[in-house]
């Protein structure tokens, strides 16, 4: 999209009012793909409110391959990993801290309004292996291409392919099963 | 609830609100790390006016000689050449500065400068023509193909991609309002760096000498910016004292601003964001028309009586005029607006305004109205 790199380009140099559109343009869909990909409201708000901060502080680095839209959504799901794996390293290490992720950020408020619908979305997701998850999320939600996918999960495309196949008719059957409910 | 049917479109618009005030808090934030990220980078950029000069000139002389020449060169009064330079150079600027109009060539790494919708092929350093027009008009032809035209009074940008036929406007800036750091256009974005070097002549001004551009005979002045600004080097053709020629480095690329002619006659056209019929432009939401009600009632905060005359408008971003209305007889307003997030602010005589966010995610299809409700403060 053309407004898109007009935006960046507009970022990188100095424009505050570039920033601004980003940040609103992007930011809803970044809150949905972290809260789809965690099941945990409060974790995915810091993780989207600490990227953004953090995207704002070094413009300079941006180097802007693809879409924005797939590059931000990239952006967001390497912080879920990361959080995953502090996550489990404090459960091997016996740890019980009552917050996993330790953000830098203060939010007076809650950010996410979550629908009813948004919820039971989000638990069928919890319900899936995590690759399928990610796949789905990062394809339906982000945007983001197969093969874009298949770097970041290191597999190859039919791989990636099937997990999305898999993923969205267990998730159908997760859905269809609490519908009958 | 419903079955999962369309398991893909429910992914993506599965409903989801957010809190307008957490928005705008961590808004703040990022907005925050910004500016201190802004202001980082231009203090760490020093001009070192003596680096320079030990780079060109002088490699092995002992120290006491430079302190000497920094002497010559604060002092300003040593020397002809130099004498002569000081009175010269406020001459030699006039013209950048007193410019209304005017054209010049700008050669830099268009890779290394983010300008990656141009495409250079294999050759990041492109030469652009550039026209400008004062006030806050300039388009940049690139030999690509590609045309910038960025025009502040309209507060508008737009970039032709003739290859794909494809024009993309943008709303940069309300219209009207010149910034006054030019973005797009390099040349006239030298005048404060200038002007501010005018004022401390001595300590940022060095003249170069006389030098040969491409069969003109030359002189040159370097002159060393405050803060964010790179240093430049420009040269003027010694007869008319008309520069020619400006080198503007920044960190590690440097850019050339050559051929510069002074107050051309230009065609208004040149600056239209209007884009060439045939070519498709990717509406813009701002192009669209608005299909989004707003609602509400607005009602004295004290006595909870509706208020009749109240206006309410959006008070957001986009091209004016901004959309409205005006409360009838029981206090109720109703207008249509684009679907994107902007503040609405509403007003009365003898009332405080009051404004309100339209935030989080909405699709026309599902949500046709917004219902915002205001309860205004007495004076």
């Amino acid at each position: 999209m053309i407004e898109d790199k007009l935006l960046i380009w507009r970022f990188k140099h100095g424009s505050a009012d570039a920033l601004c559109r980003i940040y609103k343009k992007y930011k809803d869909n970044l809150l949905r793909l972290a809260s789809a990909l965690l099941n945990d409201t409060s974790a995915a708000e810091d993780i989207v409110h600490d990227f953004f901060v953090s995207f704002a502080q070094s413009p300079e680095k941006l180097k802007l391959n693809g879409s924005l839209k797939s590059y931000l959504a990239t952006c967001v799901a390497n912080r879920v990993r990361n959080a995953n794996i502090a996550r489990r390293r404090q459960e091997t290490a016996g740890l019980n801290e009552a917050e996993s992720a330790v953000s830098n950020s203060k939010r007076p408020e809650q950010w996410i309004i979550c629908s009813e619908q948004l919820r039971q979305l989000n638990n069928a997701f919890a319900q899936l292996p995590e690759q399928q998850r990610e796949v789905i999320i990062l394809h339906a939600q982000g945007g983001m291409r197969f093969k874009a996918i298949a770097e970041l999960q290191d597999v190859s495309i039919n791989t990636i392919q099937s997990r999305y196949r898999y993923g969205l008719d267990k998730l159908r059957s997760i859905l269809d099963s609490e519908a009958e409910l | 609830m419903r079955p999962a049917e369309n398991i893909e479109n429910l992914i993506k618009n599965a409903e989801m609100d957010t809190n307008a005030n957490t928005d705008e808090a961590v808004l703040g934030d990022v907005l925050k790390a910004f500016e201190k990220s802004k202001s980082k980078k231009s203090a760490s950029i020093q001009p070192n006016i003596w680096r320079k000069i030990m780079k060109s000139r002088i490699t092995k002389l002992a120290a006491a000689a430079v302190i000497i020449i920094a002497m010559l060169i604060g002092i300003g009064h040593f020397g002809s050449s130099i004498d002569g330079a000081s009175v010269a150079f406020a001459d030699v600027v006039r013209p950048l500065l007193a410019a209304e109009t005017g054209s010049f060539k700008m050669t830099i790494d268009v890779a290394a400068s983010g300008l990656d919708w141009i495409n250079y092929g294999n050759e990041p350093v492109q030469t652009i023509e550039v026209v400008f027009a004062e006030p806050g008009r300039t388009r940049w032809n690139i030999p690509t193909g590609e045309v910038l035209v960025a025009n502040m009074q309209e507060g508008k940008l737009m970039i032709l991609i003739p290859a794909k036929k494809e024009a993309a406007v943008m709303q940069v800036g309300p219209p009207g309002v010149i910034p006054r750091h030019n973005r797009f256009n390099k040349l006239l974005a030298l005048r404060p760096l200038i002007e501010s070097a005018l004022e401390t002549e001595d300590e940022s001004v060095e003249f170069l000498g006389e030098r040969e551009i491409e069969g003109l005979t030359v002189i040159g002045y370097y002159v060393s910016g405050p803060e964010h600004h790179g240093d430049i080097t420009i040269w003027a053709d010694s007869e008319t004292k008309l520069p020619v020629q400006i080198e503007q480095s920044m960190g590690t690329q440097t850019v050339v601003i050559s051929e510069i002619v002074y107050n051309v006659e230009l065609d208004e056209s040149l600056f239209s964001v209007q884009p060439p019929e045939e070519y498709s432009a990717p509406a813009s939401e701002e192009d669209e028309e608005p299909k989004f009600v707003v609602t509400g009632t607005v009602t004295d905060a004290t006595t909870g009586q509706p208020i009749a005359g109240a206006k309410v408008t959006d008070d957001g971003y986009g091209p004016e005029p901004y959309k409205g209305a005006i409360t009838d007889s029981e206090g109720k307003y109703s207008y249509l607006t684009w679907p994107e997030e902007h503040r609405i602010k509403a007003e009365a005589p003898g009332y405080k305004p009051q404004r309100k966010g339209i935030t989080g995610l909405f699709h026309v299809e599902s949500e046709d109205e917004k219902v915002i409700d205001f309860a205004l403060e007495p004076e």
